[in-house]
């Protein structure tokens, strides 16, 4: 048996990989689901509770889930760099859809607020 | 001389540093770490625009993070909310680059429209519109 080479790759690698992205994709959840309890109280407290964008609120709960499980989807076939990178990507993605996420609360905050 | 002796001394410590040739022996021939880089990749003019495109997106973004400063109760909090900041200015360009890496040629044109459709500023578009 040969033994094995520095940067070859182990099986396990990606899945350790795998599980560091995890973490970093669940804490987005935590915080779409701490937005999902705080906001309505929030919009509760200005009087503007039936504005409340509860669609918004829970697709911001699903969507870093659902780009996690893409981005292994896409990576499956690729080597451990390739992995990486796309679970990168999506956790960048999922980064920018909570600031889109954010600034529509805002607006419908405002829009609720003026009308 | 023994491994014990060898790790006592200095001589021959200086070629650890170097970077191993692309001839190198086994590891090169073994593919496990044969750089893609070094791959020919054309990437035409649809390649530059998506880059162009890719640095305006992250323009925008950064136009997006001053625009709306944000505090944090916590260091902690204020620490990951930059990191992710940071992550959605860096993203077109590195949708992008993980493309022109990762992708079959066939497929880059198809991924890099899809990247600027994601990864645009959409929190731009939508303060304008709003």
């Amino acid at each position: 048996m040969s033994a094995r080479q520095p940067h070859e790759e182990r099986p396990g690698d990606a899945w350790i990989v795998a599980l560091l992205f995890a973490l970093a994709f669940g804490y987005d959840t935590v915080e779409a689901v701490t937005n999902l309890q705080q906001l309505p109280l929030l919009y509760a407290s200005a009087g503007i509770e039936a504005s409340t964008p509860w669609w918004l609120l829970i697709a911001s709960v699903a969507l870093p889930a659902v780009l996690f499980a893409l981005s292994l989807w896409i990576g499956r076939r690729m080597r451990l760099v390739g992995k990486a990178g796309v679970m990168l990507v999506a956790l960048a993605v999922s980064a920018q859809a909570s600031l889109l996420a954010e600034q529509l609360a805002r607006q419908i905050a405002v829009a609720a607020l003026g009308g | 001389m023994s491994r014990d002796d060898d790790a006592l001394r200095w001589e021959g410590d200086e070629d650890l540093d170097l970077e191993p040739s692309a001839d190198d022996g086994d590891r090169a021939r073994s593919g496990a770490a044969a750089p893609a880089a070094r791959e020919a990749r054309p990437r035409g003019p649809l390649g530059w625009l998506a880059l162009v495109l890719a640095l305006a997106a992250t323009v925008g973004w950064i136009v997006v993070m001053f625009a709306n400063p944000v505090q944090q109760p916590s260091l902690l909090g204020l620490v990951m909310y930059q990191l992710g900041e940071l992550l959605a200015v860096i993203a077109p360009l590195l949708w992008w680059w993980c493309v022109d890496r990762l992708a079959p040629l066939e497929r880059r044109a198809p991924w890099w429209i899809a990247g600027l459709v994601v990864t645009a500023p959409w929190p731009l578009v939508a303060g304008v519109l709003a």
